[in-house]
């Protein structure tokens, strides 16, 4: 090793020349590719799961009352089990696991120029109790009485009392569960802070950090300062189910409301640590196939502290009809038509990147033009729920469904493939098949539309959540609202059938796909000078050092059209 | 804003130090954290609380006030111990007086938890149970939640303390432990002055 | 003097006078005035605590690299 960097300073009695077992190699590694890889497997095996939950309840509420194919029989209790864990598993063992564990356990050392994270053993153990977290919840369906069914934000007293959710083993799992992975999530923030600031390369300032870095290490930061109450309501809430306790029981003194207050001051902020990396991804795939600079980097950066400083203040939108003060929510809706501001100006910086460029469609290119696009939906619909009047109206509709699924779908599925496509050269070491990617693309995408465009209408006509069949609702029962729900639930098995191109695309790919050499997209960020994939250690031939930005592609100094980080050469003064 | 040099000091020289240490820094965030649980405990404890009628509720036995209050004088002393221990150690790392004012932390934090345990015993056999009211509820949570970081904090300092006895302690592993310390020591006036006092 | 037009606005600003809050939180405003303190105190606590703290930490971060 040429060249100590400062992560080798905090694990100095690691050794390089041992024998690895494939149990040390792979299992208990305390490498943060394997772990990232190890995140995104199991992030990707229970997509699986909530996407197969998904399918159950959307076949359900299309054909009410009929055998689902491999399923059964739908009751009222399974739906509304199903509908809660599709939810939970979701946000809590896709979304987050993929975009911030794993992209950010793999990226985090590659893109900074380091060897590790800082504290290996942590990330170890971290993945080590999110996987105790997914088993502990897929083992809370197995339970008597199955999984907990009382909605993902879990309101008491449904949550509270077993005589009510009829789950009286799986909602004490369910909310130990959900709390193992937040105690995961922690120790992974942790470490991703204290690395992105103590680790990086020479010559790395703040400035010339990648986005997607500075978005991981936001959203960290936003997660820790706000899962705390949360966890709060958490311990009080199991000891309500288990110890009788009654903090949220009205009858005896409690406060119901007080758990919607704790939960959503963490929910709120929760959907800007799913969103930023997401943005974060889609920035760099934008940078490296438009071949231009992201515009205006620091009002994007600053725009992303000011969205997270907001985004502490606007929880209570999702409580405008709970009995919240009134005079409350005229701040709220102030707050929350506030911060769709920062998040219009990133898309704007978004499109001010394509603009002039040499755009290449490739399938990473693909998905993340796509991402804007969705995610502009969803954030325009939410405006409208932002707005304490309409969401008199519109609160606890299939409205509120379509919006969240028009940002969450663009956040966690499309991000998701956006950064799989992109860094699969680097991870593995060999391309996915550009046609099969645009077949998966396309069919994706316009699936996706297909189903949530219906919900829109009939959530705007008035049809409410977690119902489990629309038939017992005259208003709502009538052919042209159900011929909408077949529509979309057949555009949903649809979708699920396009995702098997990805799959067996990634699997065929491994093994036989077009090999990769370091930097097969051409892009400037210190991952791509690490060979794919790369070793344990990261930088075989030295660590790099730092001398410019992370999006120099056209520079007027230059042949080729980029200039990676760690190239010397002139060093332009930074303008 | 000025660029943070990050590996570069004065003469250009490779910085391998950064300017706050790893430890230190990753036990600040989590400390954050922490804070934010114990800050929403008490905003749940202070609403419940300002909705009933009476506070202390009919019929339920009064804290410890007095007790507690001495048993407080210890755990503050113990940070005293401890600072002055992180003097010690910045002079003379494994000199005795090191050691002896971090065996002394220890068995300050230790007497200050026992003492708690045995005033909960009582309560408990006074009537004074999670399940008997929303008074008792709160306080078990709080104090109870306080209890165990308390605990995880006398853990850490044992493991310290060891690292220590092996001459293989650093500094910023020092510093990280203290940190966690001075936070449970810094929390328990606010506990108890709400919890107690109130 | 464009502001001037903003006046036209006023008539129609006076039709809020007719607007009654519906006060329906029973915390905020049927309950004791102990318990509305309550919740507005913990929820401006709970809301600037993150803030003053990540602020303090940044704070100092950038003070120890000056």
């Amino acid at each position: 090793m040429a060249e100590v960097a400062t992560a080798d300073v905090a694990h100095d009695d690691h050794h390089h020349e041992h024998e690895e077992s494939f149990w040390s190699k792979y299992v208990f590694s305390t490498d943060h590719k394997i772990i990232g890889f190890q995140y995104m497997f199991t992030g990707i095996a229970m997509a699986l799961i909530g996407g197969y939950f998904a399918y159950v309840f959307r076949m359900q509420l299309a054909f009410p009352g009929s055998s689902v194919p491999f399923f059964g029989l739908v009751s009222p209790a399974a739906y509304n089990s199903l509908v809660t864990n599709h939810g939970t598993i979701m946000i809590f063992w896709v979304a987050m696991p993929v975009l911030i564990a794993a992209m950010g356990n793999f990226l985090i050392p590659l893109m900074i120029g380091c060897d590790d994270m800082v504290f290996p053993r942590v990330n170890r153990l971290s993945y080590q109790i999110f996987l105790l977290s997914a088993i502990v919840l897929i083992a809370s369906f197995f339970v008597p009485g199955g999984g907990f069914g009382g909605a993902w934000t879990a309101y008491p007293p449904l949550s509270a009392m077993a005589k009510y959710n009829a789950t009286p083993f799986g909602a004490p799992m369910w909310l130990i569960a959900v709390t193992l992975e937040i105690v995961a999530f922690l120790l992974g923030g942790i470490n991703f802070i204290t690395t992105v600031m103590n680790a990086r390369a020479k010559g790395m300032r703040m400035y010339d950090i990648p986005i997607v870095i500075w978005m991981i290490v936001i959203a960290s930061m936003l997660f820790m300062a706000s899962v705390g109450p949360l966890v709060a309501g958490a311990v009080m809430l199991l000891f309500d189910q288990t110890l009788g306790t009654t903090f949220f029981d009205a009858s005896a003194g409690g406060d119901p409301v007080l758990w919607q207050h704790l939960f959503w001051f963490f929910g709120h902020p929760e959907v800007y640590v799913v969103l930023l990396p997401a943005m974060g991804i889609v920035a760099e795939v934008m940078c490296t196939f438009a071949r231009k600079k992201l515009f205006a980097y620091k009002m994007i950066l600053y725009a992303t502290i000011g969205l997270g400083i907001l985004s502490f203040f606007v929880w209570a939108h999702h409580q405008f009809i709970s009995g919240v003060d009134p005079r409350a929510a005229y701040l709220f809706t102030t707050t929350t038509l506030l911060i769709s501001i920062p998040v219009a100006i990133m898309l704007f910086a978004y499109i001010a990147t394509l603009y002039g460029g040499s755009i290449q469609f490739t399938t990473a290119m693909l998905f993340a033009l796509s991402f804007l696009a969705e995610f502009l939906i969803g954030g325009v619909t939410g405006i409208w729920l932002g707005s304490s009047g309409v969401d008199i109206y519109l609160h606890d509709t299939y409205f509120v469904l379509a919006h969240f699924h028009y940002t969450f779908f663009p956040i966690a599925i499309i991000g998701t493939y956006t950064a799989i496509y992109y860094w699969f050269p680097k991870m593995f070491g060999r391309k996915m098949n550009e046609t099969w990617g645009k077949i998966h693309f396309w069919g994706t995408i316009i699936s996706f539309n297909c189903i949530f465009i219906p919900l829109f209408v009939l959530g705007a006509a008035g049809q409410h959540r977690r119902i489990y069949n629309y038939q017992h609702f005259p208003d709502l029962a009538g052919a042209d609202m159900q011929d909408m729900r077949v529509f979309a639930t057949i555009s949903l098995v649809v979708m699920l059938l396009f995702q098997i191109p990805f799959i067996i695309n990634f699997i065929v790919s491994l093994k036989y796909g077009e090999k990769a050499d370091k930097n097969p997209w051409k892009a400037n960020t210190l991952e791509w000078v690490a060979p794919s994939p790369p070793p344990h250690g990261n930088f075989p031939d030295g660590f790099p050092e730092v001398y410019r930005g992370p999006y120099e592609f056209a520079h007027p100094d230059r042949e080729d059209d980029y200039w990676p980080q760690n190239e010397p050469g002139n060093q332009k003064p930074k303008t | 804003m000025r660029y943070a040099e990050a590996s570069y000091s004065g003469e250009g020289a490779l910085k391998r130090q950064p300017p706050i240490a790893n430890s230190v820094l990753g036990m600040i965030l989590f400390i954050m954290t922490e804070l934010m649980f114990f800050a929403a405990l008490v905003s749940a404890f202070l609403i419940i609380k300002s909705s009933v009628e009476a506070w202390p509720p009919e019929g339920q036995p009064r804290l410890p006030v007095f007790v507690t209050a001495i048993n407080s004088v210890f755990l503050l002393s113990s940070a005293v111990t401890l600072f002055l221990a992180n003097r010690s150690f910045r002079q003379d790392a494994y000199g005795d007086p090191t050691l002896k004012l971090l065996k002394a932390t220890l068995y300050l934090g230790i007497l200050f938890v026992a003492i708690q345990g045995f005033e909960w015993a009582r309560l408990i056999s006074y009537g004074l149970t999670m399940t008997s009211s929303q008074y008792g509820a709160f306080f078990y949570l709080i104090i109870g939640t306080h209890a165990l970081h308390a605990i995880g904090a006398i853990i850490g300092l044992v493991w310290l303390y060891r690292l220590m006895k092996e001459r293989r302690l650093k500094q910023q592993t020092f510093s990280a432990g203290q940190i966690f310390w001075y936070f449970v020591v810094g929390l328990w006036p606010i506990l108890y002055v709400l919890v107690y006092l109130t | 003097m464009k502001l001037l037009r903003l006046f036209r606005l006023f008539p129609f600003l006076l039709l809020l006078a007719l607007a009654k809050p519906a006060l329906a939180c029973s915390v905020c405003a049927v309950a004791s005035e102990e318990a509305r303190y309550a919740y507005y105190f913990t929820t401006g606590l709970l809301t600037f605590l993150p803030l003053f703290m990540i602020g303090g930490i940044v704070y100092y971060v950038a003070k120890k690299y000056r």
